[in-house]
């Protein structure tokens, strides 16, 4: 087996993945013994999610020992030469807008963060860019409000 | 007789101008979707699954038939002329296609890719029609044992084929069943893993889960690299294939449309393995094998003919046992149970126009693809050259919308951004996500099936072995298993196995 990352050709990928998703499978198999794991006769609700938890700990194992065994790159490599931050900057957005979205409303919140996304990668002149973002805003609000009926919230404008 | 009193019945509702537009709505986004890189059929079905609420049932399944089988025609466009496939069954198209284009040989190419398309999709719907029916009344005789066989077959059979490492693969399939199995037991009534969430009750949503794996993280994942593409500039006059070039295509659209419907059907299966199945038999069957990469129009005609074959044939277990063979026939499913209606044996019986439609539609749907495609070349080409920053915000704008649009829910588009963000660490540690998708979807069935065929047996194993479908199914299952273990079968595996997980 073999322990040293540098000592063999570095083939997988950091098996710091297969750690967490054991830990994540420990936590199903014991959150699911909670519920009514009943018995091979008359199986309970914690049944089959006590056996998947453990299938993932198992499986996530194997990998990891798998991992062990051929040397793995280390895990500044998954993220080498690679704009993680666009990926990191893009994820809070979308998070600040679904957190506002229903308070401010489609129309705002959308306006907001299509201007900032559309800017992201290259910079452009603010003025086309709000007025794509108003335009995008205004067609996805008329296909889905106007003519599917969905119900896209209201928030400050009231419409 | 009835065969042809039931596909006239099929026509009569497929031709209904709603049902014909959405049919013309569904080819036309997956030969899109096709087209794009980065965005396969089963993002694009999860993303427009909740625009479909409003239409009837047969319309929105037409449509979303209508986008895989469309994306199938599509991905060859771009492994043709830009060497980069559009959908993971087009990869193999890249070798001879892009090599073709190279040699000022793109019109015949693109030519071969949409006749061969056409004809492939077509007689596997023949074949379909054929099939489909006797199956479904044999399925009758079916018992939860056999059904929980098949579904163990089924995630087994994509597991082994879903990305480099089988244990990974088996690994997210148990996350998938872990994630059906949230919210309220079918049998208990008790809430499970909902942490007194409420759209956790009802259990984890496809949409906002599809969404996230394969939408939110793909755009997320592309956002870090640069994505600039170089259209090879060729001649697209001439696009089609000369009297030499049929000849030497013939066999191998003949060959592609049987193994790619036969392949189509097996669990796990559908374009990708078919299409790369077509590539290795054609180049086995050659008198001139050493010209394969360099070329040759049979690398064409042969894998595109059988990936839209792939797609009839996949339709098979879906329609007829209820249990879907990927995770594109995973999405419809889901689709499929929102509108209210089971797959299964007994579809055919209780919705006709359902199944009838939507096989007659493909019909339709095939001859307006080759319609579209042909004519329509130099406006794909157009639309390859939307730049990222401007097609990235309408992407996610999108997700937003659709799983906002579920259930006027802002806690699920909460959902979908956390699964995007775990579809990102997962692709990062190169875990394949098509397991999660087929394994939520058969979670809950799954459940039922093992602990029904458990009450009947009292507790006793021995009714999966004892019932001569469910052991064959298993032991095929098992024998996969241990297959992947043995050195030479693991080779042969990371030859035909999936190149890309978006689908």
């Amino acid at each position: 087996m073999n322990l040293d990352p540098e000592r063999k050709p570095m083939r997988e990928v950091h098996p710091g993945g297969s750690v967490v998703l054991m830990a994540l499978g420990t936590a199903i198999a014991i959150g699911a013994l909670r519920y009514d794991f009943g018995s091979f006769e008359s199986p309970g609700a914690g049944f089959l999610p006590v056996f998947a938890g453990l299938s993932i700990v198992a499986f996530s194992a194997v990998t990891f020992l798998q991992t062990l065994r051929r040397g793995w790159h280390p895990l500044r490599e998954l993220w080498k030469g690679a704009r993680w931050r666009q990926a990191a900057i893009a994820t809070a957005c979308l998070l600040l807008y679904s957190a506002f979205l229903r308070d401010l409303g489609f129309l705002i919140s959308t306006v907001l963060l299509m201007s900032y996304l559309f800017r992201m990668l290259e910079p452009a002149s603010w003025k086309g860019t709000l007025f794509a973002a108003l335009v995008t805003t205004l067609g996805f609000y008329l296909v889905f409000q106007t003519w599917l009926e969905a119900q896209l919230p209201r928030g400050l404008l009231g419409f | 007789m009835e065969t042809i009193h039931s596909l006239l019945f099929g026509f009569g509702v497929a031709l209904q101008p709603g049902n014909l537009l959405m049919c013309f709505i569904g080819v036309l986004l997956g030969t899109l979707v096709g087209v794009l890189p980065g965005l396969g059929p089963v993002a694009a079905m999860s993303l427009l699954l909740p625009t479909t609420y409003n239409v009837s049932p047969v319309g929105a399944v037409i449509m979303l038939a209508g986008i895989y089988y469309g994306a199938m025609y599509g991905g060859s466009t771009t492994s043709i002329l830009l060497n980069i496939p559009g959908e993971a069954a087009s990869v193999v198209t890249c070798l001879d296609g892009y090599q073709m284009a190279r040699n000022g040989r793109a019109g015949p190419a693109l030519g071969i890719s949409a006749l061969g398309s056409f004809i492939g999709g077509t007689l596997s719907i023949v074949g379909l029609m054929l099939v489909a029916p006797p199956l479904a009344e044999a399925a009758l005789k079916f018992g939860p044992p056999e059904y929980f066989s098949l579904m163990i077959l089924g995630m087994i059979m994509l597991t082994f084929l879903a990305g480099d490492s089988m244990p990974k693969a088996l690994c997210m399939a148990a996350l998938g069943i872990f994630l059906g199995n949230v919210g309220m037991d079918i049998l208990s009534g008790m809430e499970r893993f909902t942490f007194d969430i409420p759209i956790l009750i009802d259990g984890v949503g496809l949409v906002p889960v599809a969404m996230g794996l394969f939408g939110i993280s793909e755009v997320l994942l592309n956002l870090e690299v640069s994505l600039k593409r170089d259209i090879f500039k060729t001649s697209l006059k001439g696009l089609l294939p000369n009297l030499d070039d049929w000849r030497r295509s013939f066999w191998p659209v003949i060959r592609g449309s049987v193994l790619g419907f036969f392949l189509g059907i097996l669990p796990g299966g559908g374009g990708v393995i078919s299409s790369f199945t077509s590539y290795a038999v054609e180049k086995k069957l050659s008198r001139y094998p050493e010209r394969f990469g360099q070329g040759v129009i049979e690398g064409v005609a042969g894998p595109e003919t059988a990936n839209n074959a792939g797609t009839g044939g996949a339709f098979i277990p879906l329609l007829t046992l209820g249990i879907p063979s990927n995770a594109v026939m995973a999405i419809l499913l889901g689709a499929m149970l929102i509108y209210g209606m089971q797959p299964g044996p007994l579809l055919i019986k209780e919705h006709p126009d359902l199944f009838w439609g939507a096989v007659t539609s493909m019909y339709i749907g095939n001859a307006m693809l080759l319609v579209l495609n042909l004519p329509l070349i130099g406006l794909w080409v157009q639309i390859l050259k939307i730049p990222y920053r401007v097609l990235f915000p309408l992407i996610l704008l999108f997700c937003i919308v659709g799983a906002y649009s579920l259930n006027n829910n802002t806690a699920e588009v909460a959902m979908m951004i956390v699964f995007g963000v775990a579809g990102y660490f997962l692709r990062k540690f190169k875990y394949p996500l098509a397991p999660v998708i087929l394994a939520l979807v058969l979670g809950p069935m799954l459940e039922k099936a093992l602990r029904q065929s458990l009450l009947m047996s009292v507790g006793s194993g021995w009714i999966f072995l004892s019932r001569p479908i469910s052991l064959v199914t298993l032991l095929i299952s098992f024998a996969l298993l241990a297959s992947s273990l043995l050195p030479w079968m693991r080779k042969k595996r990371e030859d035909i196995r999936e190149p890309s997980d978006k689908d």
